[in-house]
């Protein structure tokens, strides 16, 4: 009797104690909350009357692409110990951060912030995704859960059509994304063998400083200078079509390789016929070590597209 | 020049292991008399005082808190993986008055390396007994931190795959480059070293930041208290100065907050940075002090190792939660202690537990409900171990068996308060680790 109760305290010493919660940077995570900490499964479902959420509030209800650093700040009734949350249909876990100090505009109430870093994964589901928050006490019992709404803005530029139905999609854009921190460039050669790329971001230069309607634009110039900026990417969007018959060639120039392995690349042209986003032409392919060519030639020619 | 295998003879001749990296590898088995040889005797005489040792590990790790990702910054969080833990090999040369030390290690811990690992000459009052440590000692170079008696032994005597969780953080890597005056009396072990206070694998490795030297000592036996029975222990202090460095001077600088969050550049969100003057460095306190005893019983079954050893630090942890007063606006003491038991089962084999224990930082405190309470940042780790020995696996001379071949296993059970539990409380993190090693010694 006394050697079965020794192999079940060794037992509970070493295997039946808690197995701990996970050790992960939730990087596969659409969100990633900076000071929480991450479990998977299911949020806890709030069963009692408290704690309770009082407030959240976010800046903007849209994210960005990979954005980094988006708070969201709240309150919560003062028998609150920390706040789960995750989204309802996106990812595999929760995140846990604790709650902050007493709020002194509204006594009794605890304040909490949750800063999130938006990865890859939130850029590859866009649209509207309801963000749940539930209020945990110390003994574990969860309150009431509290949502809000963010619309995940996709990698592709639409002028925040998939957030905002009002809102009207480009004609078209044509990007290039690749995947080292090497200084790419889309180049594109429009009629008369006028070259567009992020140092001559226009398709139709400006006239007495006034920009064609119809013209294309280059929204940056990714890695310049092998400056990691974490895009890769690089987009020339056609906010009205030009005229019928343009023809444009694209090119993929590696202007710098910054030290990297070459990089693998692709492009895609994207339409929004009758308002969904189609892929209607496209390329990838592989630079070498001795593509990099520092803007003296247009790159690797890709393919062709008319309007 | 004799080929020696210590910590075969550590057991075969009952010798004490000693925490003494200079107490003679050249153990009886190393100085029987060379046999009838065909080389010259003036070769035998150049040769004879010198020793050549030598082993490696090579491991295979896992661990529940690997991930394959990288860490901000590039360092890679996977830990299922092969690695060679260590590979050394060190000659030894003993006269009369003058020793010296040059031990080469490689590794594959962080990436493949080669570096100096011991490189030290001594002059010495020798011991009138044969194969003695000397009875006083002046060592100048890179040697072991003479502090307590787990970080200067060599893992190579070690059956548990790594040293202590607090002695890993004192001393991330344990030689460092100073001077040592040590000796014996009897029993009686003394030793005193000043080091520049940056062992390997500190940030300014090999080199002193710091002009004040680390004083080191430790003052301890050992003893022969029956033929099957020995006996060692010891106290050690340390006390030094740690380094904050100051920082370069920097120039104008623009930066952008996207407060409204619509990733366009408004006037409002552009904010000027001043030019900053550069910040000196500063210096600041640490200490250790620590206790340790470590026993050998021979038995029929085999020897019994019992080790524990304990110790209490200020400011020490250089390793694992760096400590730095000085961007922590207070002192950080730490907490260490551990004790192991190792059993011999005939010369096959080996079963063994360890239980370590080390807070960081005895006056940790947490934030909850905006209030800074006390809490618990301790590590406890339950490491039982099980192994298995092929002595003589290398070659036969003069009816020895030399070289000595063991596969162990050690799995670590780590509690600790690093993560959070949905009540956000701390809880432990899931990061038990195990690991497969093949040690090959000559």
């Amino acid at each position: 009797m006394r050697r079965g109760r020794y192999i079940l305290a060794v037992c509970t010493l070493f295997f039946a104690c808690d197995e701990g919660v996970p050790n992960t940077l939730g990087l596969d995570e659409p969100i990633r909350v900076r000071n929480g900490q991450f479990i998977f499964g299911a949020l806890p479902v709030g069963t009692a009357a408290t704690p309770t959420i009082t407030n959240v509030t976010v800046t903007s209800p849209t994210v960005l692409p990979e954005q980094a650093g988006k708070a969201i700040n709240g309150r919560a009734s003062g028998d609150a110990s920390a706040i789960a949350m995750r989204f309802d249909d996106v990812g595999d876990g929760y995140w846990v951060v604790p709650m902050g100090p007493l709020d002194n505009q509204f006594p009794g109430e605890l304040t909490w912030q949750a800063i999130g870093d938006y990865g890859p994964s939130a850029a590859s589901h866009p649209g509207h995704h309801t963000l749940r928050f539930v209020p945990i006490d110390q003994n574990g019992v969860a309150g009431p859960p509290a949502t809000i709404d963010l619309c995940f803005q996709p990698q592709i530029p639409d002028d925040n059509a998939t957030c905002d139905p009002s809102a009207t999609p480009p004609a078209a854009v044509l990007t290039l994304a690749w995947d080292d921190d090497a200084d790419v460039d889309l180049v594109v050669v429009g009629p008369g063998g006028v070259v567009i790329d992020p140092k001559h971001p226009l398709t139709i230069p400006e006239d007495a400083g006034v920009v064609d309607p119809t013209a294309g634009k280059f929204d940056r110039d990714s890695l310049a200078g092998c400056v990691a900026d974490g895009r890769r990417q690089e987009d020339l969007i056609w906010q009205n079509a030009p005229a019928a018959g343009t023809t444009f060639d694209v090119y993929a120039s590696l202007f710098d390789a910054c030290g990297q392995a070459p990089p693998n690349f692709v492009a895609t042209l994207t339409e929004w016929p009758g308002g969904v986003a189609t892929d209607v032409n496209g390329a990838k392919g592989t630079f070498t070590s001795w593509d990099a060519n520092g803007g003296a030639t247009s790159g690797t020619y890709l393919f062709s597209f008319s309007f | 020049m004799t080929i020696a295998c210590p910590a075969m003879a550590a057991r075969d001749d009952d010798e004490i292991v000693s925490a003494d990296p200079t107490k003679t590898v050249k153990p009886k088995v190393a100085v029987v008399a060379p046999p009838p040889s065909r080389e010259p005797a003036w070769l035998e005489k150049i040769v004879e005082p010198f020793t050549v040792t030598a082993f490696m590990q090579a491991d295979m790790h896992g661990s529940q808190a690997s991930e394959d990702e990288v860490e901000q910054g590039g360092t890679l969080l996977n830990q299922n993986r092969f690695m060679i833990k260590t590979a050394r090999a060190r000659l030894d040369a003993q006269w009369t008055y003058v020793a010296a030390q040059l031990e080469i290690e490689a590794n594959t811990v962080h990436a493949p390396t080669l570096r100096p690992y011991h490189a030290f000459g001594t002059l010495q009052i020798p011991n009138p007994k044969r194969d003695a440590p000397p009875l006083a000692a002046a060592s100048l170079g890179l040697f072991d931190t003479p502090f307590g008696f787990e970080a200067p032994e060599s893992p190579r005597l070690r059956y548990f795959m790594d040293r202590s969780t607090s002695s890993r953080a004192f001393f991330p890597g344990v030689p460092d480059l100073g001077l040592w005056v040590h000796g014996q009396l009897s029993a009686f072990r003394w030793s005193f070293a000043a080091m520049n206070g940056e062992p390997l694998d500190t940030m300014f490795q090999g080199l002193a930041p710091v002009s004040a030297k680390q004083l080191v000592m430790r003052l301890g036996f050992e003893a022969k208290a029956r033929d099957d029975f020995d006996v060692a222990g010891g106290v050690s202090t340390l006390r030094g100065k740690g380094f904050h460095p100051g920082t370069d001077a920097t120039k104008n600088i623009v930066t952008w907050n996207d407060f409204n969050e619509d990733g366009a550049i408004q006037p409002s969100e552009l904010q000027g940075a001043p030019a900053t003057a550069a910040v000196p460095s500063q210096l600041f306190d640490r200490w250790a002090i620590g206790a340790d005893v470590e026993a050998h019983l021979k038995t029929k079954l085999g020897t019994t190792t019992v080790t524990a050893e304990v110790s209490v630090a200020d400011n020490m942890d250089r390793g694992i939660y760096i400590a730095d007063p000085i961007f922590l606006g207070q002192d950080t003491r730490e907490l260490g202690f551990h004790a192991d038991i190792a059993q011999e089962i005939t010369k096959w084999a080996v079963v063994g537990f360890r239980f370590d224990y080390y807070d960081p930082n005895l006056d940790a405190l947490d934030k909850r409900a905006g209030l800074l309470v006390p809490t618990k940042r301790a590590i406890t780790t339950f490491s039982p171990l099980v192994g298995f020995t092929f002595p003589g696996v290398a070659w036969k001379k003069d009816g020895r068996a030399y070289g000595k071949a063991r596969v162990l296993f050690q799995y670590d059970f780590i509690r600790d308060n690093l993560g959070r539990a949905p009540n956000g409380l701390p809880t432990d993190l899931a990061n038990d680790s195990w690991t497969v090693r093949l040690q090959v010694e000559l």
